[in-house]
């Protein structure tokens, strides 16, 4: 029984003496065949773009001429398209008062907001034609004629802090055209679609002078014609209001001029202008763009790397692109986010760079400790490594860098980089 | 088949205990080994083991009648003829380990082997046995710079556990002076690799890999001892055994992942199956002799060579030293029937020197160890025991070039029973 007992209390001691707090020592030990490396890429073939057109038949409306010191000067001039109001019972003693514009900026500026900005604003003579070619699209080169004479001239300081709506009286003759019509329930403002063929729109066309891009609001209570009249009694106002059905006939057209820059010399969009190119006094090694509402964007083609031996694979790609400081960023802002499209030898924009339904986007990182570092980082892990493996990487690997296609006409916010991109591909060896 | 009797009742109840404990200690896959460096080859092949490790773990030339000795089969023709033979070993170590920066330590404790042994016929003995080969545990975090970055780091986790165990069928047969023995040995046991590279930075994948390699097969042990009276009073005896080469079957699963850190996401990188691979098990020879004097001194000594540099993984040599250890034995017994219980005791010493397989860093691994300890009879009416204890103080490696150095205290257990089957009843 003692034997037992001892080897019982043996083979305890056996279970339950075991005990391992070895887990980090011997470090050399380790086989170093399994590791994480990363290699940097300098992507040489980098070009910056500008696209020959896009269509800017969207809700957002932006007025104004901007010079930008990277860019060069930029002009976007809105057409606007409005509809009337249901129909007010207007009688004979009825007096017509006058007819004002209300606009109302959001306050989102780009450029010079300290000295009086002019608009010219003109009747148009047709509706923006829309053609079954364009997808029935209007595009940022287009234009739809005018009648010469001004409807009105407006002027207004864009300081944020006195962004209301915005009054501006009218001259009477077309406001009085526009009470007897109402006065006459003519068809021709009754129905939306006959109003819209009778008026045509509006185009607010930038003054010469002028030194920043304004974002006006859309709403129809916000970009408005009223028509003010009274009876004995009562004031009354009818109001014509920015177009929230028949959206398609509204569009900007944007001029980019680039005069005085390197990007002078991109004549089309097939022709892009190489980084090292790009050279100017604040970017001595060369220079990318990409820009909303100007149409320029960053072209790059990879290079092409292994996508890994055997027990060899690619756990991180990714696209760092150094962000230029003190490029008048007071007052342009900068990208925060960036959309990645696929591309061809034409720089074409053929659509957004996607893995799996996911869309690739990048994104600016702030250094916190060193905000020279500051970078545009584009995760292409999952692209990339489809790339190495496909046998025609070397045709699929265009891509384009720049504003969201909404970004596009929303903003003037600017990526500016001057430091040729890097793609940093992460390897990991195991066996 | 002799009556059983009370203390075959106990036996019986003490396999039982065993066999439990045993299939536990396999069932929760416990690591029996923290040694970073039981990572190469099938793990730590032990140095000092078997019932004589008090006196360095000579075994080549070493016979006696109340131990196994599974390590030479030739020594079964030295059990007693009329007796049944169980031993149980079990070890347990306590190991320092330490860098020139760092050092920490781990236990580990477990059964080691277990034996029967009996006659047959006139001249023929047999044993049966299980014992641990090898042994490969380690479970190890690394934060290591990611190669070609200055401030980008990964973790690595490597894992392993494991090794190999032997069930083995011997048999000897004593012609005079000369015995030789076979053991039929069956090598079996699984080996599992896991590693994990995680690199720390934002949006990336990391790599899970995982590595099984089965091994069963059967080797042979041939063993032969000599032993021949140079006086009235002095005895030498030979012994040699050895391992031919052979290939293991072995199978080997790998399967690697990877894994989108933010979204779990798992894709399978490689996958394969290799079910009739080998691994290598290469030549082994120990050789050595004992010299007894006046059945009261006894002195042995051993060679092991092993042509490790011819290991070979599923047909990749490993590149490995070849394995060599020396042993030096010595035992004094006061008086065999002596009145007192501390005459009756063997007193042992040893020490061994091993320049094992693995060179690292430019440097070999070395092991260099003292050992000590008694082997106590104990009876208890017609049925012996010997209880052998033995401590073993070692150093494996060394702090330079960044290498760890580990110092171990061993104890190990080793009882062996005998009692008498084979006596005739006596009728009056």
């Amino acid at each position: 029984m003692r034997i037992c007992t001892l080897i019982l209390l043996i083979i305890g001691l056996v279970e339950i003496s075991c005990n391992n707090d070895v887990n980090s020592i011997g470090h050399n030990l380790v086989d170093d065949e399994n590791f994480v490396q990363v290699q940097e890429f300098r992507i040489y073939n980098t070009n910056t773009i500008k696209l020959d057109s896009f269509p800017t038949s969207l809700d957002s409306i932006m007025m104004g001429k901007v010079k930008d010191e990277v860019t060069g000067t930029t002009t976007v001039t809105p057409y606007f398209v409005f509809e009337p109001a249901q129909i007010p019972n207007i009688q004979n003693y009825h007096i017509y008062d006058s007819v004002t514009l209300i606009i109302r900026p959001t306050g989102i500026t780009w450029g010079d907001t300290t000295q009086i900005e002019t608009f010219h604003i003109h009747r148009l003579t047709e509706l923006p034609e829309l053609k079954e070619k364009e997808d029935y699209l209007k595009y940022n080169t287009q234009n739809t004629p005018y009648d010469p004479a001004e409807w009105a001239t407006i002027s207004f300081y864009p300081i944020k802090q006195r962004f209301r709506n915005l009054y501006f009286k009218l001259d009477d003759k077309i406001g009085n055209e526009f009470f007897d019509l109402l006065k006459a329930r003519s068809e021709d403002i009754t129905r939306t679609a006959n109003f819209i063929k009778y008026f045509n729109g509006l185009v607010f066309i930038p003054d010469e002078d002028n030194h920043c891009l304004i974002k006006l609001s859309t709403l129809p209570t916000d970009l408005r014609i009223n028509i003010h009249y009274h009876d004995a009694s009562t004031n009354y106002v009818y109001s014509i209001s920015n177009a929230s059905i028949y959206t398609q006939f509204s569009y900007m057209n944007i001029v980019n001029e680039p005069v005085g820059t390197p990007y002078e010399a991109i004549q089309h969009q097939t022709t892009g202008l190489l980084f090292q190119n790009a050279v100017r006094g604040d970017a001595p090694y060369g220079q990318t763009v990409a820009q909303g509402m100007s149409g320029f964007f960053t072209k790059m083609q990879l290079p092409i790397q292994p996508s890994g031996s055997k027990y060899q694979t690619i756990v991180k790609a990714e696209i760092v692109m150094k962000m230029q400081k003190n490029v008048n960023n007071n007052n342009f802002g900068e990208l925060t986010k960036i959309s990645v499209y696929r591309s061809d030898v034409l720089n074409r924009l053929i659509s957004p760079l996607s893995v799996n339904s996911i869309n690739v986007e990048g994104r600016l990182v702030r250094d916190n400790i060193d905000p020279e570092k500051d970078a545009y980082v584009i995760n292409i892990t999952d692209y990339y490594d489809l790339l190495t493996k496909s046998a025609n990487a070397s045709q699929i690997n265009h891509i384009v860098i720049g504003p969201s296609s909404v970004d596009l006409l929303r903003s003037f916010n600017r990526m500016t980089i001057d430091e040729v991109p890097i793609l940093r591909v992460y390897y990991a060896t195991y066996e | 088949m002799p009556p059983m009797n009370s203390f075959m009742k106990i036996i019986i109840k003490i396999l039982l205990i065993l066999s439990l404990s045993s299939l536990s200690y396999v069932v929760t896959a416990q690591n029996s080994s923290g040694t970073p460096y039981s990572m190469y080859g099938f793990g730590l092949l032990k140095d000092n083991y078997g019932p004589y490790s008090s006196m360095g773990g000579v075994s080549a030339a070493m016979r006696d009648n109340n131990n196994i000795n599974f390590l030479n089969p030739a020594s079964y023709t030295a059990l007693d003829s009329n007796r049944f033979y169980f031993q149980l070993g079990m070890d347990g170590e306590y190991v320092r380990i330490s860098t020139h920066s760092e050092n920490s330590n781990y236990r580990i404790a477990q059964n080691a082997a277990f034996n029967i042994a009996l006659r047959l016929a006139r001249n023929l003995y047999t044993s049966i046995g299980f014992n641990q080969r090898s042994s490969l545990g380690y479970d190890l975090y690394y934060y290591n710079l990611i190669g070609g970055s200055k401030n980008e780091y990964y973790d690595q986790h490597i894992f392993g556990q494991g090794g190999l165990n032997d069930f083995y069928l011997g048999l000897a047969y004593k012609f005079g002076n000369l015995s030789i023995g076979v053991n039929s040995i069956i090598i079996f046991g699984n080996i599992e690799r896991r590693l994990t590279l995680y690199p720390i930075v934002s949006d990336s994948y990391y790599i899970n890999t995982q590595t099984k390699v089965s091994v069963a097969d059967a080797i042979f042990d041939l063993g032969a001892q000599y032993g021949f009276l140079i006086s009235p009073i002095s005895r030498i005896t030979l012994g040699a055994n050895l391992n031919l080469p052979t290939k293991l079957n072995a199978d080997k699963d790998f399967v690697s992942y990877k894994v989108n850190a933010t979204t779990g996401v798992q894709t399978t990188i490689d996958k394969e199956d290799l079910n009739e691979g080998n691994i290598s098990y290469p030549l082994r020879v120990t050789g050595g002799m004992q010299y007894e004097y006046k059945d009261k001194w006894f002195v042995a000594a051993d060679y092991t060579y092993q042509q490790m540099s011819q290991y070979e993984e599923f047909g990749r040599n490993q590149e490995f030293n070849d394995y060599q250890k020396g042993a030096l034995g010595l035992t004094f017994l006061p008086a065999r029937n002596g009145r007192f219980w501390w005459q009756r005791n063997k007193y042992n010493a040893g020490l061994y020197a091993v320049r094992s397989q693995l060179e690292l860093n430019d440097i070999k691994i070395k092991t260099i160890g003292f050992t000590f300890g008694t082997q106590m009879p104990v009876k208890i009416s017609d049925k012996d025991l010997t209880l052998g204890v033995a401590i073993d103080l070692g150093v494996r490696g060394t702090e330079e070039n960044g290498l760890i150095q580990e110092r171990y205290v061993k104890l190990r257990l080793n009882i062996a029973f005998k009692e008498q089957w084979f006596m005739k009843r006596k009728i009056y």
